[in-house]
């Protein structure tokens, strides 16, 4: 199997099997468009990922290695967000740093599958949450002013009242 | 240290949406180089009374070792600089922020909106508009137009309920509903163009009328008009709604209406139409006897349609499990889900439905899943199926001379045949008179599932599908 070496941000170099890589479009596309030979010892740079979440990503290819392409984004698919399996779930029990960090990194590399999988995890953590939870969990700042904050109150309480 | 300030901000303005992760680093370190200025001017002495904000540092490696002893707290950062997007939910990038969201219903949504102007502004995306789910509970009025508002041609499902006319007067219920009224009205043909899958339950103020505006929607599949409780004389509008309109239309749920079976006559000229769910009105007044014995009853009901069911025994079971209520179910059956009780006494099956009172809603929630029978009958052989236990009475119920009338409100069964006739007569005998002699336009099921959830004890809500 032919590899592929992956530098991180901090330059750190992985060394990949291509057929790995490639669940990344990103990196697909560009060892398509440039047509890389496999003998060539070229390193891929990836200046948007640290050495700590490209290993992350890393092994999430490497375990999903073998699934089937999921199907194309259809628009009447029911949004479910419970549909985690307990290897991804298990996964993804980290920080939320990390997990935000697994999700741009996800989104820059272009792998719909851990896209749709951290999303889904940042969206159970949103479920059920008033707003005020909602700002505690994630470190959100209120900037509403007070006025605002009446208004929208007023307009949207009967949404709080679960 | 301004300039440096200064410089990290003049990068962070850069559109580079690809770079969030080195940004929200560089936004970290100007924030926290920022802060320790501040503070080593102030000299503030309670610089040290909230070590809370560790969370949002994790990542920033370098960063947090440099600035490990100057934690500040977060009211201090927030307040200090306007461009902290340090904390990463609120600093996503709009698209990946759409790819969670996209995950959250309606009802998590406006949640969200409270939460911070960002989301408040970027909860409008339109895509996020497209299936509005508010059915949850009613709405209060007032806020009905302004979420409607925001739906657009893209939108495909919208599901409304209430509000309730409890909740206010009668008078100021009237007014205010009035706008929405209109809106509704008023073009919903040529703005709602996508719109497949339209829910608007559980209220008083829509009238018959307004069936013939929804009949327009060139693309409606799924209607649900479920406690609507002004749907009194609707054969009119119903009848030219049905006949021009309606032609898409599959499922339609009049559970909790004041419908009768003329009324529901008006849907036989709906083509396309495969399943309609049809229960006895809540009525909390009512307290007479039936009460206690219908409280968990509701009868389901598969009719077989213009289209011969195909579908074999396990999908029919499976089918049955599934909750009635559950949006968008796609078999190719025609069902009615209708109440029923054992005390059937008046004549009409419809004046029944107004004297039952189904107001445990809540107790079919919680059963709905809860499978204690499964019967199978098949009608041509007499040959039955209890699992798991003997449920007699349910042959005493398709005795009853009312059953048949039940199972085919529309009219379609042909024959006045008793309940004997289809079972053979007291001394067992089979009969096999249908349907494989008289053979009456393929409107008469083969085989009967009944599936009741709760104990044979209480038996009263069993379901028919048909093989």
């Amino acid at each position: 199997m032919p590899n592929i070496k992956l530098q991180s941000s901090d330059s750190e170099i992985f060394d990949v099997d291509v057929e790995i890589a490639k669940c990344s479009v990103t990196i697909k596309t560009m060892l398509e468009d440039l047509g890389m030979d496999e003998d060539e010892e070229e390193v891929v740079p990836l200046p948007n990922v640290n050495s700590a979440i490209l290993k992350k990503v890393i092994q999430w290819a490497t375990y999903h290695k073998d699934d089937p392409p999921l199907p194309e984004d259809d628009e009447n698919k029911e949004k479910r967000t419970d549909d985690i399996s307990s290897w991804d779930a298990d996964f993804l029990k980290v920080d939320q740093g990390t997990l935000f960090e697994l999700i741009l990194a996800a989104n820059y590399l272009d792998i719909k599958g851990l896209l749709d999988v951290t999303c889904k995890t940042v969206a159970n953590m949103i479920k059920g949450k008033s707003p005020e939870e909602i700002r505690k969990t994630f470190n959100i700042k209120n900037d509403f002013t007070a006025a605002e904050e009446e208004q929208v109150r007023k307009e949207n309480e009967w949404c709080e009242e679960k | 240290m301004d300039n440096l300030v200064l410089n990290h901000k003049a990068q962070t303005d850069e559109d580079c949406r690809a770079d969030d992760t080195n940004k929200r680093k560089r936004r970290n370190s100007s924030n926290h180089s920022d802060e320790f200025t501040k503070k080593r001017t102030i000299q503030s002495s309670d610089i040290c009374e909230d070590n809370e904000n560790a969370t949002f540092t994790t990542n920033a490696t370098e960063d947090v070792i440099e600035n490990k002893d100057q934690p500040a707290t977060l009211e201090n950062k927030r307040t200090d600089d306007e461009l902290n997007y340090s904390f990463f939910l609120e600093g996503l990038c709009d698209e990946v922020m759409y790819e969670i969201f996209k995950y959250l219903d309606t009802w998590f949504l406006m949640s969200l909106m409270n939460v911070c102007k960002r989301f408040q502004k970027f909860i409008l995306d339109k895509r996020l508009w497209e299936n509005i789910d508010l059915s949850q509970q009613p709405l209060p009025l007032g806020i009905l137009e302004d979420k409607l508002e925001r739906s657009h041609d893209k939108t495909k499902c919208i599901k409304l309920r209430g509000p309730s006319p409890c909740q206010h007067i009668e008078e100021k219920y009237n007014i205010l509903i009035k706008p929405f009224k209109i809106l509704l009205l008023l073009g919903i043909d040529t703005i709602l163009v996508n719109l497949e899958e339209l829910a608007i339950e559980f209220n008083a103020w829509f009238d018959p009328y307004y069936v013939m505006a929804l009949s327009k929607l060139p693309l409606l599949r799924y209607l649900s008009l479920r406690g609507c409780w002004q749907m009194q004389e609707f054969i009119p509008y119903g009848s030219i709604a049905a006949r021009h309109g309606f032609k898409q239309l599959e499922i339609l749920d009049l559970r909790d209406t004041p419908l009768n079976d003329s009324d529901l006559q008006c849907f036989n000229a709906v083509e396309t139409l495969k399943e309609i769910y049809l229960q006895c009105p809540t009525d909390g007044s009512k307290n007479d006897g039936l009460n206690k014995t219908s409280n968990y009853d509701q009868n389901r009901m598969n009719l077989s349609d213009k289209k011969i069911p195909t579908t074999s025994n396990e999908q029919g079971q499976h089918r049955d499990h599934s909750p009635p209520s559950s949006s968008g179910p796609s078999t190719s059956k025609s069902s009615v889900e209708m109440k029923n009780s054992k005390k059937i006494t008046g004549a009409s099956f419809c004046n029944l439905w107004l004297k039952m009172n189904s107001r445990l809603r809540r107790h079919r929630h919680r059963h709905r899943r809860v499978l204690h029978h499964l019967s199978f009958i098949k009608l041509s052989s007499r040959w039955h199926l209890h699992l798991p236990g003997q449920l007699p009475v349910i042959e005493q119920m398709m005795r009853h001379n009312l059953f048949w009338d039940i199972v085919n409100p529309l009219g379609r069964v042909v024959g006045s045949g008793g309940p004997d006739r289809l079972f053979g007569d007291e001394n067992g005998a089979d009969h096999h008179i249908l349907p494989s002699r008289q053979q009456p336009r393929g409107t008469i099921p083969t085989a009967v599932f009944v599936v009741s959830v709760v104990p044979a004890s209480q038996f009263n809500k069993v379901s028919f599908g048909y093989v």
